[in-house]
């Protein structure tokens, strides 16, 4: 790293040059006069360590000028001068740092640069991980697919990544809800301001308001110190609020005010903190079936419904689950440093034929397990482990005649109501008789 | 007679490199000795604002050299000759700072002199 020196004393233009160069990272150059500077002053230039009286210009007049030359230059001032009124001066001038002419100056200065040059890296370093971070939450990679389904959500996507507008994700479980408000954020432009999630189900119901709102010191029991609240840290980015269908009513109405009036109060506090972010929110249940059965306020939902992304669950994404499953293989034998595998076609049929109902997660998990079980160079039928919870048929999936069916329905229905025939025929609105009749066919054709 | 300055803080801080302390010690005595003339000069005229840049641009080289006689001088100097106040002390202070300043050229003169 360069570091310029301006200092007018030879003595002490030389004792900080020597300091400086101990370290063989840095290198000093040291110029007598302000104008001096200016005419070698480069927009790479990175640290300054500028004298506070120079023969030939004001240090305030020549920051001003530095400034114009370089915006991100840290200027650091050392002087003679004792007086407090003047470091303070220079502080809000925008130096980094002042340090005074004594005994402590040479290792207050090495100590500075130090910071400095970690700083940078640091800031370096940010700036990879930003890039980094967008490639990972590109549309592409984020979502693996290419189903119909899938291309009408990237559209969406895409729209509303490219407006600031609130945006509400709905989908079942392990759809990928959270993966798409992530999308959305990094590819719009807050990418580089924060990205603030709260999963309202995974917060203790009393600490929740606490949690968004924040609260001032002394609001409760426990409150020893301020605390700022999610809503507060979001403020020029993005608020995910996730599982949004989970508040509680009385909640749902202090979060309706802070979203119209786009300000809030902390508990036990006083002032109204003015917010600017924007909002994006998703649930698994349906929100508007919510409204319906008053489980959720008709003028919040209207008010986080924006632009609807629906994900679909993937047993209608066809082919995206052979491109999912081979996806999350190949991704798991690269992290595992294991040979990759193929999938044989009968464990695909597997594969295709069932209906996911833990979604994305599932698929996930289930490969890996298979690759796990799996002896050979592919993934056999019986390598993978379907342990599904729930009490979903899965029929359609497999191509029958109409009759048959009808007669997979009825028998689904019978099992679920432990054979009560007078409730199956009142769910399905036929009569007893047809359940009767079917019985004894499918009977007779068994 | 008994050294007035310290160079024990340039030769553990450059590792006691003789080359860098001989250099420094020039450098000291042809800048102090332009400062101090500036200095006396400007008394003189009682161009306070003068006194006090070039009692200012002597400070630190006292410090870095730790000529301790001189330490709560300069300070004196650099604050009343800024401020204007205690005018009366002003004479003594450049009296000794150059008394002292002059014994310290003639023994660094001599310390280079010996290296030579």
């Amino acid at each position: 790293m360069r570091v310029l020196i301006v200092e007018d004393d030879p003595v002490y233009a030389k004792y900080l040059k020597h300091n400086i160069e101990l370290n063989p990272d840095y290198e000093a150059v040291v110029y007598k006069t302000g104008m001096e500077l200016l005419n070698n002053l480069t927009a790479n230039d990175q640290v300054i360590s500028l004298d506070y009286s120079l023969p030939d210009m004001s240090c305030e007049l020549l920051i001003k000028k530095i400034r114009e030359i370089n915006q991100t230059i840290h200027i650091v001032t050392i002087s003679a001068q004792e007086e407090i009124s003047t470091a303070v001066k220079l502080l809000r001038a925008g130096v980094y740092d002042y340090i005074e002419k004594n005994e402590e100056t040479r290792n207050r200065l090495l100590n500075t640069i130090k910071h400095i040059q970690e700083n940078q890296l640091l800031k370096s370093e940010l700036e990879i991980l930003r890039e980094e971070v967008q490639t990972k939450y590109d549309f592409s990679s984020i979502l693996k697919g290419n189903s119909q389904p899938m291309e009408r959500v990237f559209q969406l996507m895409e729209k509303a990544s490219k407006a600031n507008i609130t945006v509400s994700i709905s989908g079942e479980t392990g759809t990928g809800k959270e993966l798409v408000a992530k999308a959305v954020h990094y590819n719009s432009n807050l990418r580089n301001k924060p990205l603030i999630s709260v999963n309202m189900s995974a917060i203790p119901k009393d600490l929740i308001e606490s949690e968004l709102f924040g609260h001032e010191k002394g609001a409760f029991t426990g409150a020893s110190a301020r605390r700022i609240g999610k809503f507060e840290e979001a403020n020029g980015g993005t608020l995910f609020l996730d599982e949004i269908a989970e508040l509680d009513l009385n909640l749902q109405s202090k979060i309706l005010r802070a979203l119209q009036e786009k300000e809030i109060e902390r508990i036990g506090g006083n002032n109204k903190i003015k917010l600017n972010f924007r909002l994006l929110v998703a649930t698994h249940r349906d929100l508007a079936e919510e409204v319906k059965n008053g489980n959720f306020r008709e003028d919040l939902f209207y008010r986080v419904l924006g632009l609807p992304i629906k994900l679909p669950p993937l047993r209608e994404r066809g082919k995206d689950i052979l491109v999912l499953a081979t996806h999350f293989m190949d991704e798991f034998c690269k992290e595992n440093k294991l040979k990759k595998k193929s999938i044989s076609t009968v464990a695909r049929q597997k594969l295709m034929e069932y209906s996911w109902p833990g979604n994305v997660r599932e698929i996930k998990a289930v490969v890996e397990l298979a690759i796990v079980m799996s002896n050979e160079d592919e993934i056999l039928a019986d390598d993978i482990t379907l342990t599904s919870t729930r009490n979903t048929p899965d029929f359609l999936l497999k191509e029958m005649t109409m009759k048959d069916y009808v007669n997979s329905i009825m028998v689904h229905f019978l099992e679920k109501y432990d054979n009560n025939v007078m409730t199956v025929a009142a769910k399905l609105n036929i009569g007893k008789s047809t359940i009767y009749r079917m019985l004894k066919e499918t009977v007779r054709n068994n | 007679m008994s050294k007035l300055y310290d160079l024990s803080e340039l030769r553990e801080m450059s590792g006691n490199d003789e080359a860098f302390v001989q250099e420094m010690l020039s450098v000291f005595l042809k800048n102090n000795r332009d400062y101090l003339s500036l200095l006396n000069k400007s008394f003189e005229e009682k161009e306070w604002k003068s006194v006090k840049f070039n009692a200012h641009k002597i400070k630190p080289s006292i410090m870095l050299f730790k000529i301790e006689t001189l330490r709560q001088e300069i300070l004196d100097l650099n604050e009343f000759s800024g401020k204007e106040i205690n005018l009366e002390q002003i004479p003594p202070l450049v009296s000794k700072i150059n008394e002292v300043l002059c014994r310290v050229f003639d023994q660094i003169s001599d310390e280079i002199k010996k290296e030579d």
